[in-house]
């Protein structure tokens, strides 16, 4: 055990992580070049294109260091995005080290800075590594000066690499050997197992990824998970290296994969630890939580056939993703659908490009939402994940909503603008830290829901790029919110209703229906839109009718032409959803993400 | 009822291509001759293939300008489709014609080869107009041509207007209107100018040259056409379409009607017995083929029960109405049944009536036509 290293990168976005892994692999002969070209290949493209890794996976490799003494390194990867922060944070919990990696020309970001202290919260070693030191515009001097400052570190601590270049790797490989402590644990003690992350594979059902903290864990054992009390025998265990290497036994200190043999990926949660009956402990590993989804989201078929159709995809979708949750909703303009919780708004987005894409479902998705707290005058507490069922004004005594904590790095001279930024959302100003004389490091607190927007576009917009943003989840505060309906032509559309604060209401109110009237096509009679707060109309739009769309001529023979012009006219109707006798296409659900703030 | 049979022939050639035309030609006039040769072949290609026993009761010369084919080319070409096919000794016999392309002698010349319908491409009787859209004519040429056929002894002619320009308002769409019923042809084709796709119209609109006019404005031309010229004795036989009594084109009917009709030359369409086919869009491989001795078909579509039967909806309701009987005992389609809930949402807002078992769009319900017919389709 005391030859084991366990550790992770962790770095903001794009500042080379996975280029630094890539190396390692290379250098400890776990993976030829050439298998590293076919490993690129079969990744998910959603996470190529995105340039984020999903989900994490840990490697085994052997490495002889100077001394001469072979050590096993398992590297373990985290998710890169702060949608899944408590992903990341459990895979820390398997590790004893971290190399915190920072661009060169980039310097410090707030997603390394978030790292950082998810790092330093799981009590590992940190290893500040600056990372393209061989670009032509690497600030070194300001980067070391960055991270003295963030860590409290030493200037011979930090280790200077590229990654890319293949310079100053194997000093990296040897300080992890070097200052990454060994397991403690005992093989001795009752066996505990970390999931820290699980996958589902059609041939073999569950997949976890472990780290064994104490004990042995052998195949055949029974074992059970500490959550639910679920008792399982272990099908299959093995360690990760190019391919997944059954050994049949994974000991205290080790890490690999234990594939139990249960079918519902949900009941295999990541966080959650895993004891041998014959041997069991009578605690768990500490830091287990359920996920919850802090951003809910209408989906619906566009063709009310298809609904049992999505039904089955995100039936299989949740296998492989046990952090997306689903109901069945009705809405009245929207027909039979679902309400998806996400973890945040990527996650959204990727699992309804999956769905797009993987599963070719032509879904309506409406406009994302926080989940409220709602304390009725009776004094009973209801969460509301969808704003079409918050109660009438007069039972609600106050309204709560999610409270993120917000960490803004950014060039100094950005500041103003994005303290103007964050005043606009109705942020609370906490203080300013500044890293070096340049670069200062806001804090804010802010509504979940003025982020889920377009705050990120705009945070990138009013600093040309060059402000970075992440944020963790604080708490629920008491805000003065009021739902905000439309209604066309007199009748409320319950897909549009939305929550807003008062104080915007009017604004919103505005804005929101003259976007409508844009994305709204003529029809043939008057549509009126209206938003209304109560009984009360705050804005109103007209969309003309259309007159005629008859000047498409048919001249000549070519008859086929004209017939295929009328089809897609048809094809065209049958991609809106009809609400009344008025046809709405699927933009205008989405009404408020496009709306010129 | 008379039973027609039409025949198309494509001229692929202008002098100049105005910005607004999809229809397939080049701007090369030296490769006429050659071609007249090749259009002469496939007609006894063509005739290889097709029924004899049917007479063609219209022929259409298109384009293109067919208008700058000297009388002695179209005189080798009526001669061979005299000699090939069987043409109705009543053929109602149309040439389009570009006012600039021809003074009196030879509009003399084309009605002793047979030609008896004009279709001239006036399209605007103001300079300004003409220049936006690139004719190569004057509004002086225009009524020049008008007058010469008339002494030329053309007794149906056809004029070509186009509304909805980017500078159209009322007054300038009434006073083209004016200016045409002065004139009193027999037949107009109204359209409203399109931005097609591929054309340097479409070009100017993306980069936002050009603005189109408002859609209200657009239906409110539409509707002063139809009001003024049915006010003054020519009815609207299709949507696009007026005629004096008796002067409707039997070629266009030919086509709205659902008959057979066969197209020769680049980019013709023909339609036979439920199978539509259409030739090759380019004029040199038109040439290949012919000399080859292959017909120069490019594609065809064989018309299922449900195509035929949309075809024959939508392109009723463009005309004089749908035939409900016919298009249940043909296309075993019961529209009434089918589609109860549009019909009578249409009727209850006054754009369909049933008239002795023939759905017809109303004078308003014309508006709607495409968005009518999708509806039903």
């Amino acid at each position: 055990m005391k030859n084991i290293r366990n550790f992770c990168i962790i770095a903001h976005i794009d500042h080379g992580k996975s280029t630094l892994a890539d190396r390692f692999l290379e250098r400890t002969g776990t993976i030829t070049e050439r298998e590293m070209m076919d490993q690129i290949l079969d990744d998910n493209p959603l996470e190529r294109e995105r340039g984020i890794t999903i989900k994490m996976h840990a490697i085994k490799m052997t490495y002889r260091a100077n001394n001469g003494i072979d050590y096993m390194l398992n590297l373990i990867d985290t998710p890169g995005h702060v949608d899944f922060t408590y992903e990341v944070s459990r895979s820390l919990n398997a590790c004893e080290g971290a190399l915190l990696v920072v661009d060169a020309s980039q310097g410090v970001e707030a997603q390394t800075i978030s790292n950082f202290y998810l790092a330093l919260e799981a009590d590992l070693e940190i290893i500040p590594v600056i990372n393209k030191v061989d670009l032509p515009n690497a600030e070194i001097d300001s980067v070391r000066a960055q991270l003295k400052e963030l860590m409290g570190c030493t200037d011979d601590e930090i280790l200077e690499v590229s990654a890319k270049s293949n310079i100053g790797v194997d000093d990296l490989l040897e300080t992890v050997v070097r200052r990454v402590p060994p397991p403690k644990g005992s093989v001795d003690a009752p066996a505990r197992a970390l999931i820290f992350d699980s996958v589902f594979d059609m041939y073999r059902g569950t997949i976890c990824y472990i780290r064994v903290f104490d004990g042995e864990f052998k195949e055949n054992d029974d074992m059970m998970l500490f959550h639910n009390d679920k008792k399982f025998e272990a099908e299959e265990i093995g360690t990760l290296q190019r391919t997944k290497k059954k050994t049949g036994v994974l000991k205290a200190g080790e890490v690999g994969y234990l594939i139990p043999g249960i079918k519902d990926v949900r009941e295999a949660k990541v966080g959650d630890t895993i004891t041998v009956l014959n041997n069991k402990a009578k605690v768990p590993l500490p830091g287990y939580k359920e996920v919850k989804p802090m951003v809910f989201s209408g989906v619906y078929p566009a063709n009310m056939e298809d609904f049992e159709g999505l039904r089955d995809s995100l039936e299989k979708l949740q296998m492989n993703d046990a952090s997306l949750v689903y109901e069945p909703e009705t809405s009245t303009a929207l027909g039979f659908g679902f309400r998806c919780g996400f973890l945040g708004l990527l996650h959204m987005e990727i699992i309804q490009e999956r769905l797009d894409r993987e599963y070719d479902q032509t879904i309506i998705t409406t406009v994302p939402n926080v989940e409220y707290k709602v304390v009725l005058t009776s004094g009973e507490e209801l969460h509301i994940d969808n704003p079409a069922s918050m109660p009438s004004a007069g039972s609600i005594n106050h309204i709560e909503e999610p409270f993120i904590r917000a960490e803004i790095i950014t060039p100094s001279e950005y500041v103003g603008n994005l303290m103007q930024l964050c005043m606009e959302r109705r942020g609370v100003y906490k203080n300013t830290l500044y890293l070096d004389p340049q670069r200062a490091n806001l804090h804010f607190e802010l509504p979940l829901s003025e982020i889920i927007f377009d705050f990120y576009d705009k945070l990138k917009s009013v600093s040309r790029g060059y402000a970075s943003f992440d944020y963790d989840y604080l708490d629920y505060r008491e805000s003065d919110l009021i739902k905000l309906d439309i209604l066309l032509n007199g009748d409320p559309v319950d897909a549009l209703s939305s929550i807003v604060h008062r104080d915007k209401s009017y604004v919103w109110g505005r804005r929101l229906s003259s976007r409508l009237k844009e994305l709204i096509p003529k029809q043939q009679f008057e549509v009126i839109i209206q938003a209304a707060i109560g009984n009360k109309v705050i804005a109103r739009e007209t969309v003309r009718p259309l007159r005629k769309n008859v000047t498409a001529k048919c001249y000549g023979g070519d008859i086929t032409r004209k017939r295929k012009l009328l089809e897609k006219q048809k094809e065209g109707k049958r991609r809106m959803k009809q609400v009344g006798r008025i046809e709405v296409p699927q933009e205008a659900f989405l009404a408020v993400l496009s709306m010129e703030q | 009822m008379m039973n027609m049979r039409g025949l198309y022939l494509h001229i692929p050639f202008c002098e100049h291509k105005c910005i607004y035309c999809d229809f397939y030609s080049i701007e090369q006039t030296d490769g006429i001759q050659s071609f007249v040769d090749n259009l002469r072949k496939e007609i006894t290609m063509a005739a290889e293939t097709i029924d004899e026993g049917l007479p063609f009761t219209s022929v259409f010369l298109g384009g293109g300008t067919p208008s700058l084919l000297t009388p002695a080319q179209l005189d080798d070409i009526v001669n061979m489709l005299h000699r090939s096919l069987f043409i109705a000794p009543d053929v109602e016999f149309t040439v389009e014609t570009n006012p600039g392309t021809v003074d009196i002698e030879k509009l003399k010349a084309y009605k002793s080869i047979g030609v008896n319908r004009l279709s001239l491409g006036v399209q605007s009787f103001v300079s300004d107009d003409l220049e936006f859209l690139t004719r190569i004519h004057s509004v002086e040429d225009a009524e020049r041509c008008y007058h010469n056929s008339r002494i030329a002894g053309f007794d149906n002619i056809n004029i070509d207007l186009m509304f909805s320009l980017p500078s159209h308002n009322r007054e300038q769409w009434f006073y083209n209107l004016r200016r045409t019923m002065e004139l009193a042809p027999d037949h107009i084709s109204a359209y409203s100018l399109t931005y097609e796709k591929g054309t340097p119209l479409h070009t100017m609109l993306q980069r936002n040259e050009v603005k189109p006019i408002d859609e209200e404005l657009d239906a409110e031309l539409y509707e002063l056409t139809i009001d003024t010229l049915e006010a003054v004795g020519y009815s609207q036989y299709e949507i696009s379409n007026y005629a004096k009594d008796g002067k409707e084109c039997l070629h266009n009917r030919t086509y709205w009607e659902y008959y057979d009709y066969i197209g020769l030359g680049p980019s013709a369409h023909s339609f036979i017995e439920g199978k539509r086919y259409w030739n090759v869009k380019n004029l040199e491989s038109y040439n290949r083929k012919i000399w080859g001795g292959v017909m120069p078909v490019a594609g065809e579509e064989k018309l299922t029960n449900d195509q035929r039967a949309e075809e024959e909806i939508f392109l009723g309701l463009r005309t004089k109405g749908v035939d409900l009987e016919k298009i249940k005992n043909f296309y075993n389609l019961d529209l009434l049944h089918r589609k109860t809930e549009e019909i009578s949402s249409f009727s209850e807002r006054g754009f369909l009536i049933i008239d002795n078992g023939i759905l017809r769009l109303t004078k308003s319900g014309k508006a709607y036509a495409d968005w009518i017919a999708s509806e039903l389709m």
